[in-house]
C-alpha cells in the first residue's frame, strides 16, 4: 500500500518536475550561444581566477572551461546549486508541515497506517523527483553533445548529477527533520533555511577562509614517538560541516580524469558522508515522527 | 483469619471463605466492568507547557490540559462528552487517539494500551475531529476513495450514507459548504462502519433536518449493531436526544458522570410557588438561606421561581410555614443543569 506516495506524487509533480525542467532549458539556449563562447573562452578563463568568482562558483571555477564539458557543467551545476537551496528548504518541510497547517494529519493519522511509514512515503515523493536530474537533464545533455558534435565524459556527468540527487536527498533528510521537530510551516521553514543556507555560506566562506589562511601542520605524539602527521586548516574545517562540500561536480570531473583507484579513494568517504547524513536524519525524523505528541 | 467479638456466628472457616468468595466477586466485577468497557480512562493527566523555577524565578507555564479524569464507555453505549470551552474535552478525545502523550493515568481502548496497541484500535474506530479538515484539493468521491485504502470502506452501508447524507460527492471539498464538508467527514468516519465512533461537535454546521438524520443513524447503529459512540457536543439537546451517559468536564478535571436520566431526575428541579397572602409569605432571602436553593427570583408580587438541588423535603417544610395557593415542581432541562456545572 503506497497510498500516500501516489497522492503525494500527483499532488506535487509541478512543483517536482518543473526545477529539474528548468535546468535542462539551460541547455540549449548554452549550446545555441557556444560558438561564441568557445571563441572568448581564454578571456573567460581569465576572468574566474578571480577571489570572488572562485567563492561564488566554488570548485566549479576551476573546471576546463574551454571545452564543451567544461562550460555546460558550470553553468548547470551553479544553476542546481541555487535551485537546491530553495528545493530543500521548501519541498520536504512543505509535505509535513501544510498538512499541519491545515490539520489534515489529524483524520488521516487515525487511520491504521503507522506514522514512521505515512511519512517515509511522504519523503519518497520528494526523493521520487530528484531522481529525475540525472535522468533528465543527463539524457537531454547527452542528446545535445552528440547534436553538436562535441565531447562529454558520460561517466562524469552522471555521477556529478548523481552527486546532486545525493546531496538533495541529504539536505532534503535535514530539512524534514526540521519539519518533524517544528511541525509548523514558519517554525520548521526557518530552521530549514537555517541548515540549508548555513551550509552552504558556511561552505563558500570555509573555502576563502582556506585560500587565505596558511594550512598548520603538528604531529601527534605519544612518548617522543611520532605517531601522526596532521594538517589542520580552520576554512577547510569549516566547509567540511557542510554537505555542499562535498560530491560536488568540479571534483568529480577531476577524479574521473584520474586512475580508477583515486576515483574510488576520493568518492567512497564522501558518498559515506553524504548518504550517512541522509539516512541518520531521515531516521531520525521517522523515529521523532513516531513517538512525539501531535500538540500544534 | 481474625477473631473478634464482632465476628458473626457460625463456623469461622466458612465465614472467611465466604468473605473471600464475595471480596473476589468484587474484584471480578470490575475486572469485567474493565474488560466490556470499549474505553477506559483511569486518572488521566495532561499538563501542557514546560514551567522551570531556578530560585525565586520562574519561566514558562503549565497548563493543565487534563487531571485525574476518569471514566469508561460500555460497549454499544452513547456517551456524551461535555464541557466549556478550553475545559479538557478535546484534550481528552486526542489522548485516548495516542496523538498526546499524557503524564499520568492509563487509557485502554477495547481492553489494549491506547499507545501500545494504537494500530489495531485505529482497525476498529472512526473519528471526526471537532475542526475537521479534509484535502480541498480532492471530490467527495476521491477523498472516501482515498480513505477506503487505509481502511477498506463497507459498501452496502456506503449506499446507505449516500441515501443518507445529501452532498454532492462529485464536487472538490474546496468548493463545498462547511455543513457539506462535515458531512464528507461523517461519511469518511462511519463509512468502514467501525465499532467505536470518536465525535467530537458532529453536527456542527449541519442544518437541523440532517442533524436528526444524522441522530436517528447513531441510534440504529447503536441498535442493530452494537455500536459504541463518544460524542463531544455543546449542543445540549443532540446530548439529551442521543446519549445514554453524560459526563462534565470543567478546568481539566471530570466533575461528573451521570446517565442522562438519573442526571435530570437528581440535580435540579424548577419550583414556582405563589402564597395566599402577601403579608404572610418568606421574602427572597428567607429562601436563600435554604441550603437545597440554588436560585430564587420573585417574578410575580406572590409568585416565586426557585432552583433546588438534590431533595425538596427542606423546601416543603418550609413552606408548610406559609398558605401556600400553588405549587408546581419539575425536572430542570440538561441545559440547565449544564449551565449550573459550568458556573
Amino acid at each position: 500500500m503506497v497510498t500516500t506516495y501516489l497522492k503525494g506524487i500527483k499532488k506535487n509533480w509541478l512543483i517536482g518536475v518543473i526545477p529539474p525542467a528548468f535546468v535542462v532549458l539551460f541547455i540549449p539556449i548554452i549550446a545555441a550561444i557556444w560558438p561564441e563562447l568557445e571563441a572568448q573562452a581564454d578571456a573567460f578563463a581569465a576572468i574566474l581566477e578571480n577571489e570572488i568568482y572562485k567563492v561564488m562558483l566554488g570548485d566549479l571555477a576551476e573546471g576546463m572551461f574551454t571545452s564543451w564539458q567544461g562550460i555546460i557543467i558550470m553553468y548547470i551545476f551553479v544553476w542546481i546549486d541555487f535551485i537546491m537551496i530553495f528545493i530543500t528548504i521548501f519541498m520536504p518541510v512543505r509535505l509535513l508541515s501544510s498538512e499541519v497547517d491545515k490539520r489534515t494529519l489529524d483524520v488521516t493519522l487515525s487511520y491504521p497506517i503507522p506514522r514512521w511509514r505515512y511519512l517515509l512515503e511522504k519523503y519518497s515523493v520528494y526523493v521520487t523527483y530528484q531522481i529525475l536530474y540525472p535522468i533528465l537533464v543527463g539524457s537531454i545533455l547527452i542528446v545535445f553533445t552528440e547534436f553538436m558534435g562535441e565531447e562529454i565524459d558520460p561517466g562524469a556527468v552522471f555521477l556529478a548529477l548523481s552527486g546532486v540527487t545525493l546531496k538533495f536527498f541529504a539536505l532534503g533528510s535535514l530539512t524534514f527533520l526540521c519539519a518533524v521537530i517544528f511541525l509548523k510551516t514558519n517554525r520548521a521553514m526557518a530552521a530549514a533555511a537555517g541548515v540549508v543556507l548555513g551550509s552552504y555560506i558556511g561552505e563558500r566562506i570555509g573555502m576563502l577562509v582556506a585560500s587565505a589562511v596558511e594550512t598548520t601542520t603538528f604531529d601527534i605524539k605519544i612518548f617522543d614517538l611520532q605517531i601522526i602527521q596532521c594538517h589542520f586548516n580552520i576554512g577547510e574545517f569549516v566547509a567540511s560541516l557542510s554537505i555542499f562540500h562535498y560530491l560536488t561536480a568540479g571534483n568529480i570531473q577531476r577524479w574521473v580524469t584520474g586512475t580508477w583507484e583515486a576515483l574510488f579513494n576520493n568518492l567512497v568517504p564522501e558518498l559515506i558522508i553524504v548518504v550517512g547524513t541522509g539516512l541518520a536524519a531521515l531516521v531520525l525524523a521517522l523515529y521523532i515522527f513516531e513517538n512525539r505528541e501531535l500538540a500544534y | 483469619m481474625i477473631y473478634s467479638k464482632n465476628r458473626p456466628k457460625g463456623n469461622p472457616y466458612i465465614i472467611d471463605t465466604i468473605a473471600s468468595v464475595t471480596q473476589l466477586m468484587e474484584n471480578s466485577t470490575k475486572e469485567v466492568d474493565k474488560i466490556s468497557a470499549i474505553l477506559n480512562v483511569e486518572n488521566l493527566t495532561k499538563i501542557y507547557g514546560r514551567e522551570i523555577n531556578i530560585g525565586p524565578r520562574r519561566f514558562g507555564r503549565n497548563v493543565v490540559g487534563a487531571q485525574d479524569v476518569t471514566f469508561d464507555i460500555k460497549k454499544g453505549e452513547i456517551f456524551g462528552f461535555l464541557g466549556p470551552n478550553g475545559a479538557g474535552k478535546t484534550t481528552t478525545i486526542r489522548a485516548v487517539l495516542d496523538y498526546l502523550k499524557i503524564q499520568n493515568g492509563k487509557i485502554s481502548v477495547f481492553g489494549l494500551p491506547h499507545d501500545l496497541a494504537a494500530l489495531s484500535i485505529r482497525e476498529r474506530i472512526g473519528y471526526v475531529p471537532g475542526d475537521l479538515a479534509l484535502y480541498e484539493n480532492f471530490t467527495g468521491n476521491e477523498l472516501l476513495e482515498y480513505y477506503s485504502k487505509y481502511r477498506p470502506m463497507n459498501r452496502e452501508f456506503m449506499k446507505e450514507l449516500r441515501s443518507l447524507f445529501r452532498v454532492d460527492l462529485t464536487l472538490k471539498i474546496g468548493s463545498l459548504s462547511s455543513g457539506n464538508r462535515q458531512q464528507v467527514g461523517l461519511m469518511a468516519a462511519l463509512a468502514p462502519k467501525p465499532e467505536f465512533l470518536i465525535l467530537d461537535e458532529p453536527i456542527s454546521g449541519l442544518d437541523p433536518l440532517m442533524a436528526s438524520n444524522f441522530h436517528k443513524l447513531i441510534r440504529k447503529l447503536k441498535q442493530e449493531d452494537g455500536v459504541t459512540v463518544f460524542l463531544c457536543s455543546h449542543d445540549l439537546a443532540e446530548v439529551q436526544a442521543v446519549c445514554d451517559r453524560v459526563g462534565i468536564i470543567k478546568d481539566g478535571k471530570m466533575i461528573l458522570v451521570e446517565s442522562v436520566e438519573s442526571l435530570r431526575e437528581k440535580f435540579m428541579q424548577n419550583v414556582r410557588v405563589t402564597f395566599q397572602e402577601v403579608d404572610n409569605m418568606p421574602s427572597e432571602q428567607d429562601f436563600s438561606g435554604i441550603p437545597t436553593i440554588i436560585d430564587v427570583k420573585q417574578i410575580k408580587k406572590r409568585t416565586f421561581t426557585l432552583q433546588i438541588k438534590e431533595d425538596v423535603d427542606i423546601l416543603l417544610k418550609f413552606l408548610a410555614k406559609f398558605p401556600v395557593r400553588r405549587i408546581s415542581i419539575e425536572d430542570a432541562s440538561l441545559e440547565e443543569i449544564f449551565l449550573q456545572y459550568y458556573k
